[in-house]
């Protein structure tokens, strides 16, 4: 069960897998040939305002960051980034209060690299952008994030007893970590504003007062279903999926109904095949049962959503079975194993956040930022490996500073939990650092809490990850698929 | 029909690995008597060496330095290169195994040679805990991927090219078949035809005789340990591409690998073998047979595929339960003395007026521990009386309580979406105690089920029967949409649960917190009943029955017990007392999954109720203070600063095996002894209650059937 719910967290997210955001591409750029110039002069100047002095410009030389185009705050952080470059600006004052339940310390699901992405980024807001509500023209600091991390292990009781000690420590803000645990934290946590880290359980998706900048399982899984759908054109699907409780849950809210949505236009025919993950006795008929299904289809398709665990097998013995369909899988399906197979050559995997696998793909300011955040990762000097994962917290610590600077600029108090939470929920397209922008104001009602809804595909070709050639590096937004859906075949709830 | 034929053939692989293991456990307790339910995780500890050394080069030794930069420096991980060839890789980790057979013979199953079966059955789930704890700590969570050695297991080509005319064969199913066959038949020509096999078989029909002729046991049964292990590890670097390497996973093959090896008599390798072969074709077919259009949706499938096993193990054991082979040893020691406990008021007393204090003065996550020892304290009491009253060892009270908890959440649920819950869960909505009534009933029932083997068999083979059964509930049972509604595939809301107006939910009503003092004053309360009722049980005419059906059964029904009604009340008051505990624990945790309830949950609460004192409602105190969250985790934790979580399982093995060569009585009993005789002793007098010189026992004692 526990390597389930891992699993489900690399489905959901993106640890060490496909392709994504860890390393090359971010490379600095001291080009400042900026491809928009965004608002410069006048409003506020905490980074995150609506608007800032930009007096330092961006990048190196000049200004690279297009609120319009890389979300409300880019500009912003971009002149924070660089008026405190060379004249670091050190927070004072009373904390602004950011408690973080995570898993660790318990071999059976431990992130600390979630924990030491937080950290780096509260050490970057602290000593070097001045805290929250920073004035960089006057080069005043802000009050600092105090961080107070609640580590646990994988039993209810460490969660529930976490739950209870983060709020007694009467947080302003809230970011869970990776915690399995989140559906008992959610009543404990009311009336705090709530950030999440990788939102895995179907009540992570839709929690009032609770946002998430990661799109996670849903949509992973709900970009899958539409890619498979509008892009690959499968006339059949057949989906091995973990017969545990998330990898149900996982099923029935954001595969199934979305399966059945294209079945129902007429698109494909469809099946989910409950696997026992990790357990072997039930794959070899399994997979003929696949092979079976898709024996008359004219251009079949595989998806591994939740389903990594066996997923080697299954890859292998498909073939082995005489079964010749195409594989699209989540990235709890990749690994260096997987990735090492022939039948792994041409296999799309989904990814969420910037394609740093092909740098010509990011745009300046998103390889300056990557570079600011690589930076501030080294200077911070982790001690557990990099990761996604500690990228991503990092980008959530960062994603509430510049809130919080934004309320500032609006003249309104970060203190004030309930000003907090409104904002949040009326955030348009908002900048997320190191990542593309978030949008929570228009979230679909089933999934209110996940602010970023895109994602691409990228082809396996068995040593390098290239752009799916029908995508072309374009963004699959399932905003619009999960609004129909919620009409056609809402959630199940009894 | 085709496809159920086709994926009943290809049952061969994954009947090969269990084959593989039945070889293995069959060779250990042909050599030692001892069934070793630590087979799968010797398997799988040889596997992660050998994936550690070809990945990195480095051999990790099978313990841990928990104290690393200081002093003694206990070398783990030794960089051997910077990664090693698959034959180099295969020989250590080989090595490593037979090594893991060597200190399991020396330091575990030499001491408990004598000891009676519930002892080495203890001792064998001490070393999987150990290995499972040793295994996740120095190898990590994440789940390992390693393509093994076999040939050609990857591919466009199969092995057989539409065999039969029903399919592809894949290399790995024929090649794992192949080693099952290969493996069977050397060490069976190893056991029947050198002077090695036919000493060890001299030892294991009449350990006595073969010391005569000049043998030694304990050396036999040392190489037998060895070999068995290193089977155990050849089986799990054959089975190494099957799939994801996960420490638990492989502990749990030993279920289906027991009923093979039952199957073969537990000292037939080529029934076993054959065994082996059956449940694992019966499992792939089931798969098919489950997805057929006529199969009832009201039995998932998952669960007949567990029930495979058991229904293996509980036939074989009800056909040839008498005939089935016993290992005596020259001598056997007593069970663990069921001491009256006296001034059962006093202590009940000072008990509740420290609880009270304590979940007064400590809140917060200190209440929480509390609550959490209450109730973990609450389910060992249920095998306090099953295994330390009436010797009949259960590894299944924990799934019991779990079936408990469903039912009483079932019949209090009103189909009502709670504000965060996720499925309603539909229900007759009665009040929380009618529910409770039932679902107690429903624990007491499926327990007697459990039980019924019970009028049969008894020591190991019980526990080999509980053990199997732990699946099927889970799966067939609990998760079982039919009978749970939706909400069994993943979360159980609890209602919120009122007994006569009065709310006992752990969860706070006003800030949602889970150390809502009501709920404590209530387990302490519950506890303190259920406590009192389990001293009086063993005072009583029934406590005085059970223990002698634990110390013989003939013995007992010539004294005009009678042994199947004494028996089956038992598991029946055992099960209730499970009930109760899962039902608390579910008002506790506010959301339930199956997980809550799971083997490895089940086999943390025996193994900390044996070592807090089997016999003894003490016992069960300690056992649920040293329970992991409990108090004493809480106070290590919270006074050394330091997580000792990831630490609690290995020490909580480690002291399991040393309770059981030590010390069987436990720390309770143990204590009230030593505090007896010192207390004697200095009133100048004997002790009334001194540990006896070991009984003569009946030689059925050891794996024995009833009459």
């Amino acid at each position: 069960m526990l390597l389930g719910l891992v699993l489900v967290a690399a489905a959901c997210g993106s640890d060490k897998g496909s392709s994504s955001d860890t390393t090359a591409g971010a490379s600095a750029t001291t080009a400042g040939g900026a491809e928009t110039t965004a608002a410069a002069g006048g409003g506020t100047t905490a980074a995150g305002g609506e608007t800032t002095a930009a007096a330092s410009g961006g990048g190196a030389t000049g200004q690279l960051a297009d609120d319009s185009r890389d979300g409300q705050g880019a500009t912003a952080f971009e002149t924070a980034v660089n008026s405190t470059k060379d004249k670091p600006l050190k927070a004072t004052g009373e904390p602004f209060v950011v408690a973080m339940p995570n898993l660790e310390g318990d071999a059976g699901g431990t992130f600390p690299d979630v924990r030491e992405g937080a950290e780096a980024a509260v050490k970057l807001i602290n000593d070097q952008l001045g805290g929250i509500g920073a004035d960089y023209e006057k080069g005043t600091p802000g009050r600092p994030i105090q961080l107070k991390v609640c580590s646990h292990g994988l039993t209810q009781e460490a969660a529930q007893k976490c739950a209870n000690e983060v709020v007694a420590g009467k947080p302003n803000l809230i970011q869970i970590g990776i915690d399995f645990f989140t559906p008992l934290f959610y009543p404990v946590f009311q009336g705090i504003p709530t950030l999440q880290t990788l939102p895995i359980f179907v009540a992570d998706f839709d929690q009032p007062g609770v946002y998430s900048a990661i799109g996670g399982c849903p949509t992973a899984f709900i970009s899958a279903a539409q890619f498979m759908a509008e892009t690959k054109k499968f006339d059949k699907l057949a989906i091995p999926y973990a017969n545990n409780a998330p990898g149900n849950q996982c099923w029935t809210d954001t595969q199934e109904r979305f399966y059945q949505y294209y079945k129902d236009k007429g698109v494909w025919d469809f099946k989910g095949f409950p696997d026992e993950p990790g357990d072997p006795s039930d794959n070899a008929a399994l997979i003929q049962n696949v092979a079976d299904f898709l024996k008359d289809a004219k251009n079949p398709g595989i998806f591994f959503g939740v389903q990594a665990s066996d997923c080697v097998e299954f890859l292998k013995g498909l073939k082995a079975a005489g079964v010749n369909a195409d594989v699209v899988v989540s990235t709890a399906c990749v690994d260096d194993t997987v990735l090492a197979l022939p039948e792994s050559k041409g296999m799309n995997v989904e990814l969420q956040g910037y394609n740093v696998a092909d740098p010509a793909s990011l745009t300046d300011f998103a390889k300056w930022e990557l570079d600011v955040r690589d930076k501030a990762i080294d200077a911070y000097g982790p001690k557990a490996a990099k990761s996604n994962f500690m990228n991503d917290s990092f980008s959530v610590v960062l994603w509430g500073w510049q809130i919080a600077n934004q309320l500032i600029a609006d003249g309104k108090d970060p203190f004030d939990t309930k000003a907090l939470g409104d904002a949040l929920a009326n955030l348009g397209s908002y900048h997320v650092v190191g990542r593309p922008p978030v949008d929570c104001a228009g979230a679909p009602e089933e999934y209110q809490s996940i602010c970023y809804r895109s994602a691409t595909y990228l082809v396996w070709d068995g040593t390098k990850y290239t752009a799916d050639p029908d995508l072309n590096n374009k963004y699959i937004d399932v905003t619009e698929l999960m609004n129909t859906v919620a009409k056609s075949n809402p959630r199940k709830t009894g | 029909m085709d496809q159920i034929v086709f994926a009943v053939i290809l049952g061969i692989g994954i009947g090969g690995l269990y084959a593989m293991l039945a070889t293995g456990l069959v060779t250990a307790f042909k050599g030692s008597g001892v069934i070793n339910f630590a087979h799968g995780a010797f398997a799988m500890y040889t596997v992660y060496v050998y994936d550690e050394l070809t990945k990195s080069g480095t051999l990790v030794m099978p313990w841990v330095d928990i104290i690393p930069g200081h002093s003694p420096n206990i070398p783990v991980r030794i960089h051997l290169a910077d990664s090693l060839g698959s034959a180099a890789a295969t020989t250590v980790a080989l090595l490593m195994a037979c090594f893991l057979g060597l200190l399991a013979h020396l330091l575990v199953f030499r001491p408990l040679r004598n000891a009676p079966a519930l002892g080495k059955v203890i001792g064998a789930v001490g070393i999987m805990l150990y290995l499972q704890a040793v295994a996740s700590l120095n190898f990590g969570a994440e789940a390992r991927q390693n393509p093994g050695f076999l040939p050609s297991t990857s591919g466009d080509k199969a092995f057989f090219t539409n065999f039969l005319g029903l399919g592809n064969l894949p290399h790995l199913i024929v090649w794992m078949a192949g080693c099952a066959i290969v493996m069977g038949a050397a060490v069976w020509a190893l056991l029947t035809y050198t002077r090695f096999g036919l000493a060890t078989r001299a030892a294991d029909e009449n350990e006595k005789g073969a010391s005569l002729l000049g043998y030694s046991p304990q050396l036999l049964a040392g190489l037998n340990w060895v070999l068995s292990a290193f089977l155990a590890g050849v089986t799990g670097l054959v089975v190494i591409g099957l799939s994801s390497l996960q420490v638990d996973r492989f502990t749990l093959y030993v279920i289906p690998a027991l009923g093979a090896a039952l199957v073969g008599n537990l000292t037939s390798i080529p029934l076993a073998v054959v065994g082996g072969f059956l449940i694992g074709m019966f499992q792939s077919g089931m798969v098919e047979v489950a997805d057929q259009s006529w199969w009832p949706a009201w039995l998932p499938a998952n669960g007949m595929r567990e029930l495979v096993p058991l229904l293996a193990i509980v036939l074989v054991l009800f056909l040839r339960g008498s005939r089935l082979p016993i290992r005596g040893s020259i001598i056997q020691r007593r069970q663990p003395l069921a001491l009256a406990t006296d001034h059962a008021w006093v202590g009940l007393g000072v008990g509740l007026v420290l609880v009270f204090l304590l979940s007064n003065i400590f809140t917060g996550a200190w209440e929480v521990s509390l609550t959490t020892s209450l109730v973990a304290g609450m389910i060992m009491l249920s095998s306090v009386v099953l295994v330390g009253f009436l010797g009949q060892i259960s590894l299944a009270q924990t799934a019991l309580a779990g079936v408990a908890a469903y039912t009483a959440i079932r019949f209090a649920s009103n189909g009502k979406l709670g504000p965060f819950d996720l499925v309603a869960v539909d229900g007759p909505g009665w009040p929380a105690p009618i529910a409770f009534v039932f679902g107690v009933a429903a624990a007491v029932v499926v327990g007697l089920l459990v039980g019924l083997p019970a009028l049969r068999i008894r020591g190991v083979q019980l526990a080999i029967v509980t053990i199997a059964a732990v699946g099927p509930i889970g799966n067939l049972l609990l998760q079982n949409e039919s009978l749970y509604s939706t909400a069994a595939q993943a979360t159980m809301p609890v209602p919120k649960p009122h007994w006569f107006g009065v709310y006992v939910s752990a969860t706070d009503p006003q800030t949602n917190t889970t150390d809502y003092w009501h709920f404590t004053a209530f387990a302490v309360v519950v506890f303190a009943l259920l406590g009192l009722a389990v001293v009086n049980l063993r005072r009583g005419a029934t406590g005085r029955r059970f223990l002698a059906v634990r110390a013989n059964e003939r013995a007992a029904a010539a004294a005009g017990i009678d042994v199947a009604r004494t028996k089956m009340l038992g598991f029946a008051i055992a099960s209730a007392l499970a009930g109760i505990g899962g039902i608390m624990q579910a008002y506790r945790l506010g959301a339930v999954q199956v997980e809550t309830y799971s083997l490895f949950a089940g086999l943390a609460i025996l193994a900390f109720a044996y070592l807090g004192g089997i016999t003894s409602v003490w016992g069960a105190i300690i056992g649920g203070l040293m329970i992991g969250g409990g108090l004493v985790s809480q106070t290590i934790g919270h006074f050394s600063g330091e997580d000792f979580n990831a630490y609690l399982a290995i020490i909580g093995a480690i002291g399991l095996i040393l309770t059981a060569i030590l010390n069987p009585e436990g720390i309770a009993t143990g204590t009230a002894l030593t505090v007896k005789a010192l207390w004697a002793k200095a009133r100048g007098r004997a002790p009334t209650e001194v540990p006896p010189a070991p009984e003569p026992s009946e030689p059925t004692a050891a794996a024995g059937v009833s009459p």
